[in-house]
């Protein structure tokens, strides 16, 4: 079969056909189109029918391109698809009744897909085989950044719709030109040896599904981030974010387009899904992830984006392989606007990707992706029937005969302390003569009656022998429940579970934690009055406040009226740190300085009010924070005498 | 009929999933303590019923059924004798994928690496009874196939070994009882310095036993095996001896009994050295040495008064753990492996210089940061409870070496099963 030699000028033109139809099919097609219909039409049932009309559309039109390929050579659907792209885009523009605008909607999908096929299903015949990824590569990343252009992405419909134009313009007349000039002749150069079992029908339907999979999430992801404005302002907000965007769009295409070429379609398949999975995971996590989100996710779409654009033109039609247009037209028919679609109607219905999903879809491309090894994967399977078999025997069991609450609610407490391994995070044990007394309380030996002693080998979290001594249940039940709110940066799960309707394990727990010590209050309490901040601890009321709106603010309010966000999460009222009885509540009883006081209570608590210590804090800390409450209770009584003066 | 060659390689493909499982759930711990706000999309799977998983599954997975194939090498010498290896196999692996999913489920003993609880707790047991009786069924069979005689000395010592082996079951039933608990060393709640002296030697019996039984062969003059056994016999007297009961680290007895295993590290590599290893198996014999000496070294050190205090519940013990399971155990279960395999399955998925260093460089990378973050916890005890940049520092890098090591694990299984399908098709 005679090919095509390809040179710079069809190289260059391929890249630019490439280029803008991505442009036209991002900038316009999906957003800036969209954006017109809800102008026009203001919402409603007229913009889902453009919007379903141009899906169907996209899809007929794909099948039917790949089988009208067989005669009509692929450069001249494509210049058709060109033009018709930037016709299609211009006509919508003008259309105004809902009629026109559905019949616009049709007609940029098929256009769509006639330029997507014809291009996808050509591309060898303007490019190098073993620069196919390479090519496409870069043409995507050049069109994700000119998209991200702030100009370009915050334009008015009209704008986009006549850049779209002029680009598949231009590139329709490099293709036309490139088609003149390109002589043809014999023999292959430089052909890659992309692997054969991705070209067959079950290859091809592997790729399909695991593009579906991707296309679905991205277009559920994308959809619902333009439709949030706190996730639009974390990758899509500023300009720099979008210029940042704009550029790992450009990263992400180029290495999937080099790495393509050197066989790694696989591979680029299953990293975007890490990258799309690695993003959403990210989003509600602390500030220093979120800034993550948006290169991931941009990397993530343009590797794929690359991936879809070079898979049909990797290898030439050969015997026993699925031929270039049926692998455009199904890729594209199938995985490309049936993805779309469904990722916008999960976006319209949920208005989130559950976990499940994410899941789902990571097991559907892991499955697709090992097709090739699926002997391997049965046999597998098959060696681990036995322990598969038997694992799902002890879940059975599990439901079938699970042990009822049985004993008081402290023994049903130590169960569940036992079932969820708090011993692989807590100890229960208070080194003698060691900081361990201080902070946890006194020490005592092992009580070999308790089967078994939870005496533990790490402390990820403090320890728990004397805990009823230190910690209210009502602070522990709000502690189970969100960590993070009442300890910042605590590294403990939530057991918000435990404590649902109709479940009593979270308070047995919370009562199996209010016997841990208490016949040690004495000791405890005399330990407490012993303890006095250090003399020569330099006090500072402005890194005191520091620490107190990190530590402190979050129940007392950030001027300590009592009224912090957590407050109402407790049966009696926060105290109001400026109230001269809270002195009056110090356990010790003893006449000593405010600030000896003041600091006692900060480091140890208030038992058995829900006052929590903080027995890890430096002492250095803890005097800046008397400093500060001093400062604080020294304004209010100022106050309190103008005021009394002026009366 | 089951020749010995499947048997071993099925071996090795049930202790590298073991590993794969166990470093996967090791990765998930890693990235919660990194990211705790993605607990909240495993519901009930908490980090500490998933910690729960990745000790056992480590422990009664990865590190015992190597132990196994070596109990294969010296009972299973005929391909009849080998045929209730399989079923062995898969009802110790049956019994550990129960156990870990009753532990995901919330049935637990609450003592860390004795968990079994309830029904798993007796199923562990019968897998065990299977695996003796497999092991008798084949010292049967070689009796009666060979011309060696129940009155052969060698054949005397297996059923002995035998024996005690069918009471191992119960002694770890027993032990997972919530009623037992060991002696407790008063001044750090942990182990006290008989009771690591007496479990140290009771590894470093096999450690002796261990080139003897795979096979391999001896360079030279049997002085350096007789070496090590005198010495585990003058050291077995010292355990007799020593005080036991809740002893404290302070006592100086204790800590002159356990300097005592400081001996090992030399004689064993003096003993290992006198053996012909293949060459798979080198590098993982340097390993071997290399860790043990680091582990017994700090194992001391952490054992000493004002140590102890400061590195007792951080990361610093996390570390250790993690030197002596991915760093001394590792080394020596490849050792068995690439030594026992007859297929040279093993061999070819883990004897190659590559995935060696990758692994020693995260493993160093891991145990590193956690040994970082634990001396940091030492000097200032509440930084891992809160926000650490430190600490988080310290986590991430952990988290990246424990990525790379399951993407090890899970090369290692790969290739160990496409050797047998490679087989297969010859």
């Amino acid at each position: 079969m005679p090919r095509t030699e390809r040179n710079l000028a069809a190289g260059v033109a391929g890249a630019l056909a490439v280029a803008a139809t991505y442009v036209f099919f991002l900038i316009y097609a999906q957003f800036g189109f969209l954006h017109l219909l809800d102008a026009r039409l203001g919402g409603g049932a007229a913009v889902g029918s453009a919007m379903a009309a141009m899906g169907i559309a996209g899809l007929v039109a794909s099948l039917l391109t790949a089988v009208a390929l067989r005669r009509v050579p692929a450069n001249l659907a494509l210049l058709g698809g060109l033009f018709l792209s930037a016709g299609s885009g211009l006509v919508s523009i003008v259309a105004q009744s809902a009629p026109a605008l559905i019949a616009s909607g049709a007609l940029i999908g098929a256009s769509t897909a006639i330029l997507t096929v014809s291009l996808a299903a050509g591309l060898r015949d303007f490019v190098p085989p073993h620069r196919v990824g390479i090519v496409a590569g870069v043409a995507t990343g050049a069109a994700y950044l000119v998209c991200n252009l702030p100009a370009l992405f915050e334009g008015a419909p009209r704008e986009q719709a006549c850049v779209a134009a002029v680009l598949c313009t231009l590139a329709a007349i490099a293709v036309a030109l490139a088609s003149l000039h390109v002589r043809r002749s014999a023999g292959v150069r430089h052909e890659p040896a992309h692997e054969v079992a991705l070209f067959t029908r079950a290859g091809l339907a592997a790729v399909v599904v695991a593009l579906l999979a991707l296309i679905w999430l991205d277009s559920a992801a994308f959809r619902i981030i333009q439709e949030t404005a706190e996730l639009k302002g974390i990758t899509w907000g500023s300009e720099t974010q979008k210029l940042i965007q704009g550029l790992a769009h450009v990263a992400g295409a180029v290495l999937a387009g080099h790495l393509i070429d050197r066989g790694a379609f696989r591979s680029i398949i299953g990293v975007t899904w890490i990258l799309f999975a690695a993003s959403f995971l990210a989003i509600g996590t602390s500030p220093s992830w979120i800034v993550l989100v948006g290169p991931l996710y941009a990397i993530g779409i343009s590797a794929y984006s690359t991936a879809l654009v070079a898979y049909p033109s990797l290898r030439d039609d050969e015997l026993g392989l699925v031929s270039r247009r049926w692998r455009a037209g199904l890729l594209y028919g199938v995985s490309g606007w049936i993805g779309s679609a469904l990722g916008v109607g999960m976006a319209q219905d949920l208005h989130d990707i559950p976990n499940w999903f994410l899941a789902a879809s990571g097991l559907a491309i892991g499955v697709a992706l090992l097709h090739r090894h699926r002997s391997a994967i049965v046999r597998v399977f098959r060696a681990a029937a036995i322990p598969v078999m038997l694992a799902g025997a002890a879940v059975v069991v599990h439901v079938a005969w699970q042990p009822g609450a049985a004993g008081s609610a402290v023994e049903r407490g130590r169960e569940v302390y036992a079932s969820e391994g708090c011993v692989n995070c807590h100890s229960q044990y208070v080194r003698p003569g060691t900081f361990d007394e201080v902070a946890w309380g006194p020490y005592h030996p092992i009580d070999r009656n308790e089967r078994p002693p939870f005496v533990g080998n790490r402390r990820q979290g403090p320890d728990l022998m004397n805990v009823a001594l230190r910690r209210s249940p009502v602070w522990n039940r709000v502690h189970l429940i969100d960590p993070r709110a009442l300890v910042p940066g605590s590294r403990m799960p939530s057991y918000a579970h435990l404590f649902v309707e109709g479940d009593s394990r979270g308070d047995d727990l919370v009562a199996y934690l209010d016997t841990r010590g208490v016949a040690f209050a004495s000791e405890r309490l005399a330990a407490v009055t012993a303890w006095k901040p250090p003399v020569n601890l330099i006090p500072s009321a402005l890194q005191g406040r520091a620490v107190y709106l990190g530590q402190c603010a979050a129940c007392h309010g950030e001027r300590g009226h009592g009224d912090g966000a957590l407050a109402a999460r407790f049966r009696t009222p926060v105290l109001n740190l400026l109230k001269p009885e809270l002195l009056s509540l110090n356990q010790t009883a003893v006449a000593e300085p405010e600030e000896v006081q003041l600091a006692r209570i900060v480091k140890f608590g208030l038992a058995p009010s829900s006052m929590p210590g903080h027995e890890t804090m430096h002492d250095q800390d803890v005097v800046h924070v008397v400093a500060y409450l001093h400062e604080l209770r020294s304004h209010r009584a100022r106050l309190e005498a103008t005021r009394r003066g002026s009366r | 009929m089951i020749d010995r060659s499947a048997i071993f390689g099925r071996t090795t493909i049930h202790a590298f999933a073991w590993l794969a499982i166990g470093n996967a759930a090791g990765v998930v711990l890693a990235l919660l303590l990194l990211v705790p706000a993605l607990g909240s999309m495993l519901g009930e799977l908490t980090w500490g019923r998933l910690a729960s998983v990745h000790l056992s599954v480590q422990l009664y997975g990865w590190c015992s059924i190597p132990m196994i194939a070596l109990l294969w090498r010296v009972y299973v010498v005929s391909p009849r004798a080998g045929r209730l290896a399989p079923l062995a196999l898969d009802a110790w692996s049956g019994a550990l994928a129960f156990g870990a999913v009753s532990w995901l489920l919330g049935s637990n003993s609450g003592k860390p690496f004795l968990e079994w609880a309830g029904a798993p707790r007796w199923l562990l047991a019968v897998a065990m009874w299977i695996l003796a009786l497999a092991l008798a069924a084949a010292l049967i069979a070689q009796r009666r196939s060979s011309s060696v005689g129940a009155s052969s000395l060698a054949w005397r010592a297996k059923a002995a070994a035998l024996g005690a082996l069918f009471i191992v079951p119960l002694v770890l039933a027993l032990s997972a009882d919530r009623a037992v608990y060991p002696a407790v060393n008063p001044h750090s709640g942990g182990a006290t310095g008989w009771s690591l002296l007496g479990s140290t030697l009771g590894i470093v019996v096999i450690f002796i036993a261990t080139p003897a039984l795979v096979g391999v062969e001896r360079k030279g003059s049997a002085r350096a095996v007789a070496t090590c056994w005198i010495a585990l016999a003058a050291s077995g007297t010292l355990f007799a001896l020593v005080g036991h009961g809740d002893r404290s680290n302070h006592e100086p007895a204790q800590i002159a009994a356990l300097a005592t295993l400081l001996v090992w590290p030399p004689l064993l590599l003096w003993l290992y050295s006198k053996y012909e290893w293949p060459a798979a198996s080198r590098r993982w014999l340097g390993a071997f040495g290399v860790w043990g000496s680091a582990l017994v070294s700090t194992a001391f050190a952490m054992f000493l008064p004002g140590i102890l205090e400061r590195t007792k519940f951080t990361n610093v013990l996390v570390s250790h753990s993690h030197l002596a399971m991915a760093g001394l155990v590792t080394s020596f279960c490849m050792l068995l492996l690439t030594t026992l395999d007859e297929s040279g399955r093993a061999g070819r998925a883990a004897g190659d210089r590559m995935t060696f260093w990758l692994w020693q460089t995260a493993f160093v990378a891991h145990i590193g940061a956690l040994a970082y973050a634990g001396f940091r916890e030492g000097s200032d005890p509440g930084l891992a409870f809160g926000p650490s940049f430190a600490i988080d520092a310290a986590y991430a890098v952990r988290a990246v070496a424990g990525i790379a090591m399951l993407a090890l694990s899970l090369v290692w299984l790969w290739r160990a099963q496409a050797v047998t399908e490679e087989e297969l098709n010859v």
